[in-house]
């Protein structure tokens, strides 16, 4: 317990993405805690690559987290703007209403 | 090693809680010491002003959206240009031109966005 | 050793509750703050992990850039929130049974591994004094990884390009500031000298 190893930020990142998943299936009409969710997956992923990178004496862990930060960063801005067009041409955010390629 | 180099950090974390502990310490002085006798008439909306209609968030332009854009895309240039500063005396010519094209895509898409006109500001 | 543990127990602590708080809160306002929160005491471990240029950047990144867009498009939209948390309660079983089976799967896989002997433990973590994170991230990124590198610029182009596409509108009969057009002015484009003959006047075409 006192000393921190490895299998602590491993469990730490398996935690927050549990709640990143159990987050999508909660909010399944607000799409902006839906992307919020996304962005708590993405964390935990940037939390393994970390812990492993540092724990494996490698740097290319660290490296693999900065990708990952440049793709959050781009599914953020494309996301919110696609929900932006969404709610000029719904008017609301709710996601039942994204049926109309539904036929 | 791992302990030396975060005693560096100590010092930040202690004014991390010292800042913290003194942000809810006023907040509870103030809420233990002050006089607190609410009266209908005092609680109500002052004099022949209004009760709220909603509440006061009001809607943004979309240009902030924009601008906050453009910031998170650059923000991310910039931290991949700190490596990059700090390192460039080992990574020889691959590295410098590489980062030559990363930063002459990154223009293309900034030119792009000032000749489209998003930027200004009517 | 024990106030790393100490630390450590406080900033993961404060990472869960708040991830949780993101999710579960009413107000959306709060639960971006909420991220904020959850994003800062991430970098904080990033730092106890020695990982010092991504903890910083995580507050650059997501605390500076990507939570604030998260904010700037809360307050854009004009939505009841209110009406979006019905059903929240009949979603809560499901989700609560499928983040139950994840937890319990990925505690497993962790709880159960024979850790190799190249893990090392956390007090033989190298911190070298003359290479810093910061270049020895460098020293690889942009020669050892150069095609992920440049695929990471495109991406960041595509995502400015497509969130101008998307969102951008320019506004009919705007009248703009054209500063070639108003450096380039000459003389002769707006003044007009007429002889004047008496008694007959002058027409200007305007």
């Amino acid at each position: 317990m006192i000393d921190i190893s490895l299998g602590h930020y491993l469990f730490l990142g398996a935690i927050i993405f549990t709640i990143g998943i159990v987050g999508i299936f909660l909010n399944r009409k607000n799409v902006i805690v839906l992307l919020m969710s996304i962005e708590l997956i993405l964390i935990s992923a940037n939390i393994n690559l970390v812990a492993f990178s540092v724990y494996l004496q490698d740097i290319v862990g660290q490296v693999f987290t900065m990708f990952v930060l440049t793709v959050a960063a781009g599914e953020a801005a494309i996301g919110l703007a696609i929900l932006v067009v969404f709610f000029r041409n719904k008017g609301s955010i709710h996601v039942e209403d994204i049926n109309t390629l539904k036929g | 090693m791992l302990f030396d180099f975060l005693r560096d950090y100590a010092t930040i974390l202690i004014f991390l809680f010292i800042s913290i502990g003194l942000g809810f310490a006023f907040i509870i002085v103030n809420f233990l010491f002050s006089p607190s006798n609410p009266d209908p008439e005092k609680l109500s909306a002052y004099e022949c002003g209004f009760e709220a209609f909603d509440d006061a968030r009001m809607k943004f332009d979309v240009r902030f959206y924009l601008v906050a854009i453009l910031f998170i895309i650059f923000d991310l240039e910039v931290a991949f240009l700190f490596p990059w500063a700090v390192s460039l005396g080992n990574i020889g010519l691959l590295g410098f031109w590489s980062m030559m094209f990363f930063l002459f895509i990154l223009t293309v898409g900034f030119i792009y966005e000032w000749k489209k006109g998003a930027l200004d500001w009517e | 050793m024990l106030a790393h543990a100490l630390v450590f127990y406080l900033f993961s602590f404060i990472a869960i509750s708040s991830s949780l708080a993101v999710i579960s809160s009413k107000n959306t306002v709060h639960a971006v703050f909420f991220l904020i929160l959850d994003f800062v005491s991430i970098s904080c471990l990033f730092i106890m992990m020695g990982a010092e240029y991504l903890g910083m950047l995580t507050l650059i990144v997501y605390v500076g850039a990507v939570a604030v867009l998260f904010l700037f498009v809360v307050m854009m939209l004009n939505v009841n929130f209110k009406d979006l948390r019905t059903g929240f309660l009949s979603y809560l079983p499901f989700g609560l049974l499928i983040g139950i089976v994840i937890i319990i799967e990925l505690g497993m896989m962790i709880g159960t591994w024979k850790y190799k002997d190249s893990f090392i433990k956390t007090s033989e973590i190298q911190i070298s004094s003359k290479v810093s994170n910061t270049e020895a991230l460098g020293n690889v990124l942009y020669t050892d990884f150069i095609h992920y590198f440049q695929i990471s610029g495109i991406i960041l182009l595509v995502a400015m390009i497509g969130a101008i596409l998307l969102t951008f509108r320019q506004k009919e009969n705007l009248k703009r500031q054209d500063i070639t057009k108003q450096v380039s002015r000459e003389r002769d484009d707006g003044v007009l000298l007429e002889e004047v003959e008496s008694f007959k006047g002058v027409k200007l075409n305007d």
